[in-house]
Parts: structure tokens; sequence; C-alpha cells
């Protein structure tokens, strides 16, 4: 960051930017992975999780292959096991996982060479790393720190205050822009700088930066489930429901079921987050900088007016989240569709022009190690899809439950929200899930003689509900690149919300969605 | 000379050229209710073929079928009223050419009518040559294009690629037509196994005349190599020996740099 600092013309930087300043993130590059000390229990974990993902993986392969499965959809599954169970007890480390994940896809003949390679190439993976270039402009600028310190000094005087005007602004921000990649992007260095300030960083994590974060992974994808455009998954579950079904949705049919839900949902998250999974000492409650709130007012008057490097800053941001904003007039405006990796295309590219941008190339903090993590995350979803063991595993499963006609409509509403909901921990991608679980529920609706819409469009409203681990969407995985949070702090979070957003929709199936004839009366 | 060359050539053009509707004439049905062709492959490359026709109308007379295999031999056919065609001499001859194509002929009596399952099974020798369709990791490419050659509307058609005893599918490396979740949520093909043999289909609605299907798949032994067991057990052993100080110690597996420093 000193380097950073030393480049192009940025804010004022102050005489307190020190190396033990929090808000100075030289010290926390997310290209630099931070060493943690594991708790004794951890460490037991660690040891004994390398051994077992190894049994997992050896059982599931040598077993008869079931009915119906391919034996390279056996092959796939061995190995996603093998690779879950790493990257939850990570006893090595998550992308370490995933460089295996993909080896061994190739070497059980699982997926072929050519597909796993070219993983690394796909459109999540750029808007990873745009995204990324774009966070580094708003760091060096320090329009990130400036950003940070004015929600602090209006919401800071107490984390819950903070922590709810993240959430709010989250699901606002989830009306305008459907990439949850890019908004996760967005907001990530205004969060590291926050989690400085309270205390928090890779290094030493702690209960405030694990709410601030995972409460952020919730609210962008959870706060997806808002809106019909809130995600490309969701409008693909209502042309489902429209061609399979035969039942239009609006963005306002919508809207009305599912926004109440998702705002209970966050409040309730808000709530138990630092009350009881990961409770807030007192010391965590405020800014840990000498001087306190007082001090922070001083620090961003002291920042002055808004600098050239910043006002250039908000223009490249402008425009991309401009572009992110109205994709659907691109085809009126252009005769073609600025895509959101293109759009964050457009704006790294600007950010590092000679001259006209903000950013050099050394300066750009792009955490590889999370692209690799990524790639092995998306290739054994991409092979599980391929291999047509992730339809065949969702098939079994529903026909293991026995749905039969004669049976009522509650216990399948409550069976198909649970398995939806549950469903996302074994998905690396919103999309697919979408592409495999509308149409049986749909189908399951029909056979049962049950209105579709009444089951597929509870079921839609889970898609987005992909919480419990850094691998089952791209904003859990830049999130995670803060180091902020272990996997098993995300799953146990994760986990828990699940269920709370599980127990939600199945409430609001009874209640709120009967009253808007959604589900029959 | 060449005026007699001439008038045979033509001669021969106008016989093919009155052939083929004579072929499409012949034939007592024009729509199926559905055709499947299973090939159950054997160890040694030879195939049996079953063709089962369901009718959709009645109409008696010489049905000429899509069938599509040239060395075929030993044809049974199975059915109510049904046998299959003979050549002027009385003898078997349930492939015909016709207009160039190689169709499976069958005569269908006054009895048989619509909803009638007709099974003509036949070998295929040399199929398959395994040691040619071997590819990487002990993985067999096999493949089968069927197409309706002949002038027959297919309700629902199928083909089915049964591997042998102690074999299993891979993996379906293509199909037509192609799976399209986003248009059709349900795959036109399938997996599974029967007494105790494994098969892929796929399967197509409304197979007109020219319509085709294809099913490529790898099969492979459904004994698995030990490699993966050993190379398994042996990992896991080592691991388990080389950290087996790392519960007690505060240092992770994965971190290299605090290992070098804690040797020092």
């Amino acid at each position: 960051m000193r380097s950073i600092m030393a480049g192009t013309a940025v804010g004022p930087a102050t005489s307190e930017d020190k190396p033990d300043d929090p808000l100075d993130l030289s010290s926390h590059r997310l290209s630099q992975i931070a060493e943690k000390i594991p708790t004794p229990s951890e460490r037991w974990m660690k040891y004994l999780g390398l051994p077992l993902g190894i049994l997992v993986f050896l059982a599931l392969y040598y077993m008869p292959t079931p009915m119906g499965l391919t034996g390279a959809g056996q092959a796939v599954i061995a190995c996603f096991s093998l690779a879950l169970i790493w990257w939850i007890i990570e006893p090595i480390p998550t992308h370490l996982t995933s460089l295996t994940l993909m080896a061994m896809l190739v070497f059980c003949n699982g997926w072929g060479e050519e597909d796993v390679l070219k993983v690394l190439g796909y459109s999540v993976i750029w808007l990873n790393i745009l995204a990324f270039i774009l966070a580094s402009m708003l760091v060096k600028t320090n329009l990130a720190k400036r950003m940070a310190l004015m929600l602090i000094v209006r919401w800071g005087n107490s984390s819950g205050a903070l922590l709810l005007a993240f959430f709010a602004l989250n699901v606002v921000l989830a009306a305008f822009i459907p990439a949850t990649a890019a908004r996760a992007a967005m907001m990530l260095p205004i969060l590291l700088v926050v989690a400085r300030i309270y205390g928090a960083s890779a290094e030493k994590p702690n209960n405030f930066g694990r709410n601030l974060f995972l409460q952020n992974v919730q609210a962008v994808d959870f706060g997806s489930s808002a809106y019909m455009t809130g995600s490309n998954a969701n409008i693909i579950a209502v042309a489902f429901i429209l061609s399979m079904g035969g039942q239009r949705v609006y963005y306002t049919d919508w809207m009305f079921a599912n926004l109440p839900v998702v705002i209970l949902a966050m409040f309730i998250s808000w709530y138990i987050g630092p009350k009881l999974i990961f409770k807030l000492r007192p010391e965590h409650r405020k800014p840990v900088v000498a001087g306190g709130l007082e001090k922070l007012q001083e620090r961003l008057r002291g920042m002055g007016p808004v600098s050239g490097g910043e006002k250039k800053a908000m223009a490249i941001f402008a425009l991309v989240i401009g572009l992110w904003v109205t994709d659907r007039m691109h085809m009126m405006w252009f005769g073609f569709e600025i895509t959101a990796v293109m759009a964050a295309f457009l704006g790294a590219l600007i950010a590092l022009a000679p001259r006209l941008g903000l950013l050099k190339w050394s300066e750009a903090d792009i955490p590889w190690h999370l692209m690799l993590f990524s790639a092995g995350a998306y290739a054994g979803g991409l092979a599980l899809n391929d291999t047509g063991a992730a339809r065949w595993l969702v098939g079994s499963l529903f026909e293991r439950l026995n749905i039969h006609p004669g049976i009522g409509f509650w216990p399948v509403y409550c069976i198909v929200i649970v398995m939806n909901m549950f469903s996302h921990v074994f998905f690396t991608s919103k999309t697919m899930r979408t592409l495999i679980f509308i149409p049986f529920v749909i189908t399951i609706a029909q056979t049962l003689g049950f209105k579709p819409l009444a089951l597929a469009l509870p079921a839609a409203f889970t898609i987005d509900w992909v919480i419990t681990l850094p691998i089952n969407a791209k904003p859990n995985v830049i999130q995670f690149s803060t180091g902020q949070y272990s996997v098993l702090d995300s799953l146990k979070y994760g986990l828990v919300m699940t269920t709370v957003g599980t127990l939600l929709l199945i409430l609001a199936g009874f209640t709120w969605f009967r009253m808007l004839g959604i589900t029959p009366g | 000379m060449t005026m007699t060359l001439h008038r045979a050539m033509f001669a021969l053009f106008l016989l093919l050229a009155l052939s083929a509707p004579a072929a499409a004439l012949a034939s007592g049905v024009d729509t199926l209710a559905f055709l499947g062709q299973r090939v159950s492959i054997s160890a040694t490359g030879d195939a049996v073929v079953a063709e089962t026709i369901v009718l959709a109308e009645n109409g008696p007379g010489e049905a000429l079928l899509p069938f599509g295999f040239e060395h075929a031999d030993s044809f049974t056919v199975k059915g109510r009223d049904v046998a299959l065609a003979t050549d002027a001499a009385g003898a078997p001859a349930a492939l015909q050419m016709a207009a160039r194509r190689q169709l499976l002929a069958i005569v269908l009596g006054p009895v048989a009518s619509a909803g009638d399952t007709i099974v003509v099974r036949c070998r295929v020798p040399r199929f398959v040559d395994w040691a040619g369709a071997r590819g990487e990791f002990a993985a067999y490419s096999l493949a089968r294009i069927f197409i309706n050659d002949s002038d027959v509307n297919l309700g629902t058609c199928s083909l089915m690629l049964v591997v042998p005893q102690g074999y299993q599918v891979r993996r379906i490396t293509a199909t037509e037509p192609t799976f399209k979740p986003e248009t059709s949520p349900v795959p036109p093909y399938s997996v599974g196994a029967k007494s105790g043999r494994g098969f892929a289909l796929v399967k197509a609605s409304h197979v007109r005349p020219g319509g085709r299907l294809r099913l490529a798949i790898q099969a492979e032994r459904t004994d698995r190599g030990r490699v993966p067991l050993v190379a398994g057990i042996l990992l896991a052993a080592l691991y388990l020996w080389f950290f087996r100080d790392l519960p007690g110690s505060r240092r992770t597996a994965g971190n290299t740099d605090q290992l070098a420093k804690e040797s020092k």
C-alpha cells in the first residue's frame, strides 16, 4: 500500500497513516494468505480430516454404481465429496483442495482435462478478477476509506446499527444490480476498512468481522431473492413456471410475496448473529481506534475535500454500476448487451490505463489463490452437472421421499422447501440448481394435481439462499478472500440461517403466500 | 454400341426411379407408434439387435422399416400374424434394397392390428472392435447412429446400447437429439441396468423419414483398478504418520512457512 500511495495523485495522505493504522489497508493485501493459529479441536479436525476425505472418496468410488448413474457420475460424486470434506475441515488450504479436486476429476476420468482446465477462463472467474481490480482502485484512491468513515460516523455509534445499515444497503442495491459478485466486490473495500476500525483483520479475526462479512454474504445472496431480477437464476425459474406450469409471474408478484420474507430474515440474522452465533464482546462493539468516534470524525475531516483521484474512481465506478443497472436498455442503446463481466472489463481497462487511469498493474490486489479455489469449486459443480450426477442425486432424493398421488399439499410444500433450501450446500451454481430443481417441482405439482405456481414459486424463493459455504456462490468466494472467517464459521452461521429461512418460507406458505393466492387456501 | 449403352442406362434409371415409390407402396404401414432398436453388445464384439415396433395402423402387406445393419444374419420375428419377407424363391429375405436403402422387410397379415408389438431379432457379427474402441483410462468408445431411411413416420423412437456383462456405461459423450435443459428439462437420454447389464438409451418423438438418433458412449469394466485404493490408503497412512504431531502443535498442515520456522 505504501507503493500504492506513492502512485498517481490520490487523496491527501494523513500523517496518521502509520503501519498500525486500522485505516491503512497496506498490511492486508488480499493476495497474501493470512496464517491463523488453530484451536486444539481444530487441530484434531485437520489431522483427521484429510484421511476422512480419502476414506469417503474410496467408499463412494468403489461402491457398486447405483442404477441410473454413469460411472463418471459416480467418480465425480466421490471426488466432490472428498473436496467438500476438505473445504469444510481445511486440513490443507482451500485452494489446494480445489487443485486436488481438479486433478482428481481428470485422473479418475470423471471430467475431461480440457473441460477442467478451461474453467479458469469462465466469465465468473473473470468477473472476480476485474472486481478485485476495481476494488483495488477504491482502496488506492482512499475512496473506500472515505466511504467507510462516512458510514461509521453516521451509523458506527453502535456495531448493531452499522451491521443493520449494511444489510439494508445490500437489499436496496439488489433491486438495481443483478450481478451478485459485482455487489460483493463493490462493498469489499469498504467492509475491510470498517472491519479494521472494529479491530478485525485476517491475522486477528474477531466476532465483529465474522458478523460483518457473513451478514454481507447473506445480504448479497438472499437479498437477491427479494426481486425477480435479483439474479439470473430467478428469471430462469420464472421462465420455467411459465413454460412448464403455464402461469406468469410478474415482477410485483415476486416482490410483494418475498420482500417481506427477506426483510424478516435479515432482521433475524442481524439479531441472532451478534447475540447467539458470534457473540460480540463489549470491546468489539465500538471502534478500536484511539479516541473513538470523535477521532474518526476528525480523520474524515482530515481527509479534506474529495480529491481528483477519488473523483476519477467515482466516475469509473459510476460507469460500471451504470452499465450493470441499465443492462436491459443496452440492446436499445448500443444494439448489443454489455454483460456484467464486460462492464467490469471496461472499468478495469480505464482504471489501469496509463495516465488516464489510477492503478498500476502491480497495485492491483488480486487474490489468485481465490481464483484457483473458485475454479476448483466450479469444476466440481460443472462436472456433477455434465455427468448427470447432480440430476441423479436430486431425482433419487425425490424418489426416496415416496411422494405419491393422494398426499396433501402441505407435506409436499414443506418437503420441497426443505430440499430446495438445503440442497444449496452441494451446489456451486444457482443456475444449475434452478435448471435441475424447478422442473422437478413443477412436474411433482402436476403429477399430484396441485397448481404448479403454489410449489414452484416458493421453491424459486429458495434459489438465492446460497449462504452456507464459500463454494456456494460468487459473492461468498469474494468475501471469503478477506480471511476474516473460516469455512466452519460460514457453515455454522449458514446452516442456522438456512433453517431460519426454511421456517420463514414454510410459515409464509401457510399465511402470507396464502393471502396472496400463491398457496391454496 | 453407344446407343445400346445409353438405352440400357436409361432403362436402369427408369427402373430405379420407379422402384422407390414402389417400395413405399409395398409397405403395409406408413406410421408406427414406436420403433426401438436395442443393440446388445457381447464381449466378443458381436451384437444381438432387437428391433421392436408397435403398430399404429392395420395394413396388411409388406412393411419396409429402417434398420441400418449391413451384415446382419439369423433373423427371427415374433408377433401376431407377422413374418419375415421372402424372396422369389421363398427363402427369407429380411433385408431388402429399395432405392439404394437397405431396409428391413416384414409381412403383416390381416390379423395384425394397431397396438401390436413385433420384435425382429438378428445377429450382427463384429459390431465392435474392442481393441480399436479402447481409449484413455481403459474406456471404450461405442457409438451408433439410427437413421430413419424408410418412408415410415415414427411416433416415438429409441436407440439403446447394452454393454456386455462386467461392463458399465462410463459416460454419454454425444446424443441426438441433444439435451437443452432451458427448453426441455428432461434429458432425452438415460442410463440404467437390466438383467445385470448396463445400458444407455436415447429417445425422440416424431421421427420423420430422414430423421435420426445418435448415441455415443464410453463403456468401462465395472471392476475399477486398485491404483486409487492403494494410493488413497497409502496417502492417508503417510499423512497420519508424518503429521502425527499436528494435534499437539500449533501449526497447520498446509502451512509450510510455519513448518520451516518451527524447524529452525
